[in-house]
């Protein structure tokens, strides 16, 4: 498909191994792994899922399979093995391709490490015709799914190039010479705004989303060294870089984006102090719109927490209380995009949750001003935002109550001045004796990433409830947070 | 003087039980990037002024960390008796 050639001047650097890819060396490389795929008998229709880390070989991998014509799922590398068998019970891929060193036991589809596909010998190798058109399944991100029935955001060629060519549009091919890349690649903010947007535009990825304390520590000496024009991030890696690092030297930052979480006017403030630009925009982006789809560049004098400027070649407009579909006003954000995905994965009634009357429903809470002008306002969800990793608190819960000395669990957002939210949990055991935390967070580790496991735990003698029997979420976190309050 | 552990499960919000002696950042999941911020924080709170850069990248470890804590202190002893 398109994407095995067509970006003759993209390269990549990786900084976290010092690895250097030209376009050449990476069109070779998708080369062969493609026809490795096809010689482990991946098809057209069928998925492949993908679970290391984000250098060279991460996206001749992903290239590889988009070539074929295959979709492509990405999951953290450092999904626990017990997520992964969820992952692949639930979305079913023909191979699952990971690190070099990565064994896991009871897998229920083929495994190759990503060395292996790279070694292959695919020079004369003839690959068949693709079967798949732009609306045939592309990408496939989880936004959930540590325990319970993932959910799986499915992405068509078109949507992806859509996106893709929108970026390009807004941003320009200059500011995105040479991208610095600080963030994960399983999530659509790192993989399609950071990555796959400048290497369609033929331009320079480096990447450096490793070891993220002393990425913020080093921020300043790395963008000068390699000239970085741009680079996106979220408002906890800046409150890193701005603490710990002195600031560049040279003035190469053209254009800086903060997103997957609210960005504040004190900290917007620093950030220009720090980079030297005023060109730091705050973004507004889901995965199910394959990353950004509006920008705010705030007026420095009159910066309003929230504002999150305008659409990016996209339809917006505020479902009202009572129900009515509005092109301004307040209410829950509606969106109609090119760039939209097609369904959750094996999850239609989900998918008609949010897809409907034309429109996708966000469940953020927005205020469109009289001239167009975007601010969000709130969420309808519980969803968690800890320094831009999104977490379900209704999957926490479930594992929780999986352990032999806990009764009930209840997950909710803790606010903390660095990451915005952390992770509560309140607790109530089987017997009256103490739960021992410790025991508890490395029970956890053993089934979900570590970022996921609760940072603030509550031991309480019962969960409170509403008159219905009903957990309010805001409710139990403001009851603990006052009992922690009262002891302390 | 100051033991380590007890302000690095501090910053960590753990108990200094569960941070073993000779434990450096790679031991301890809670000592993430972020963590790493709230660990400098507390440090500069207690020590009374700003680490740089290296003293920043080289407190990895219990160790390290109560490295910097008992010179910063020391230092700052030393200019309280002078002064």
């Amino acid at each position: 498909m398109m994407f095995s050639t067509g970006y003759p001047s993209a390269q990549i650097t990786n900084l976290n191994t010092g690895e250097k890819w030209s376009a050449e060396i990476l069109a070779s490389e998708i080369r062969c792994r493609a026809a490795a795929l096809v010689n482990h008998g991946v098809k057209s229709d069928q998925r492949v899922m993908i679970c290391h880390d984000g250098g060279g070989a991460f996206f001749a991998d992903l290239f590889a399979i988009w070539s074929i014509g295959a979709c492509a799922i990405c999951t953290n590398p450092a999904s626990t093995p017990s997520e992964l068998r969820n992952l692949i019970s639930f979305a079913k891929p023909s191979l699952l391709i990971t690190a070099n060193s990565r064994q896991i036991d009871d897998l229920t589809c083929l495994h190759v490490q990503s060395e292996t596909l790279g070694a292959f010998d695919g020079t004369d190798y003839v690959l068949p015709l693709s079967e798949s058109n732009l609306d045939s399944d592309a990408l496939i991100l989880f936004t959930s799914g540590t325990t319970g029935t993932p959910k799986g955001v499915v992405h068509s060629f078109r949507s992806l190039l859509a996106r893709v060519a929108l970026n390009q549009a807004y941003i320009g091919t200059g500011d995105l010479q040479n991208t610095l890349c600080v963030l994960p690649t399983h999530f659509g903010h790192g993989l399609i705004g950071n990555c796959l947007t400048p290497l369609f535009a033929g331009q320079h990825l480096i990447l450096a989303n490793e070891n993220v304390g002393r990425v913020a520590a080093r921020f300043g000496q790395i963008l000068d060294d390699h000239q970085i024009t741009f680079v996106s991030s979220v408002p906890s890696f800046w409150k890193l870089v701005v603490k710990m690092s002195p600031p560049p030297q040279s003035q190469s930052l053209h254009r800086v984006h903060v997103g997957s979480a609210p960005l504040f006017a004190q900290q917007w403030s620093q950030i220009v102090d720090w980079a030297q630009t005023d060109r730091v925009f705050n973004m507004y982006g889901i995965t199910e719109t394959a990353n950004w789809i509006s920008a705010a560049l705030p007026d420095v004098e009159n910066y309003e927490s929230g504002d999150i400027g305008y659409g990016w070649g996209c339809k917006v407009a505020v479902k009202t209380p009572d129900g009515c579909v509005e092109t301004k006003g307040e209410g829950e954000l509606l969106i109609q995009s090119p760039a939209l995905m097609t369904r959750y994965l094996q999850r239609q009634e989900l998918t008609d949750q949010v897809l409907k009357g034309g429109w996708f429903h966000t469940g953020d809470i927005g205020q469109i001003r009289e001239d167009g002008r975007i601010f969000l306002v709130g969420r309808h969800k519980y969803e968690i935002n800890k320094g831009g990793m999104k977490v379900m608190p209704e999957e926490i819960d479930e594992l929780l109550e999986r352990h032999d000395s806990i009764e009930e669990a209840c997950t909710f957002s803790v606010p903390d001045e660095l990451a915005g939210e952390m992770i509560g949990v309140a607790v109530t055991g089987v017997s009256s004796l103490d739960l021992n935390i410790s025991d508890l967070k490395t029970w956890c580790r053993k089934y979900i990433v570590s970022d996921k496991v609760p940072d603030h735990w509550f031991q309480v003698d019962v969960i409170p409830k509403n008159e219905r029997g009903k957990i309010n979420r805001a409710d139990v976190a403001a009851y603990c947070l006052e009992l922690k309050s009262n002891k302390d | 003087m100051l033991d380590a552990r007890n302000v690095l499960a501090d910053a960590l919000n753990m108990q200094a039980e569960d941070v073993p002696e000779e434990a450096s950042m790679d031991d301890v999941p809670e000592w993430d990037s972020l963590g790493h911020m709230r660990v400098v924080l507390l440090l500069e709170e207690i020590i009374g002024r700003s680490l740089n850069t290296e003293e920043i990248l080289s407190l990895d470890s219990v160790q390290s960390f109560q490295h910097i804590l008992d010179e910063s202190l020391t230092v700052a002893s030393q200019v309280g008796e002078g002064s």
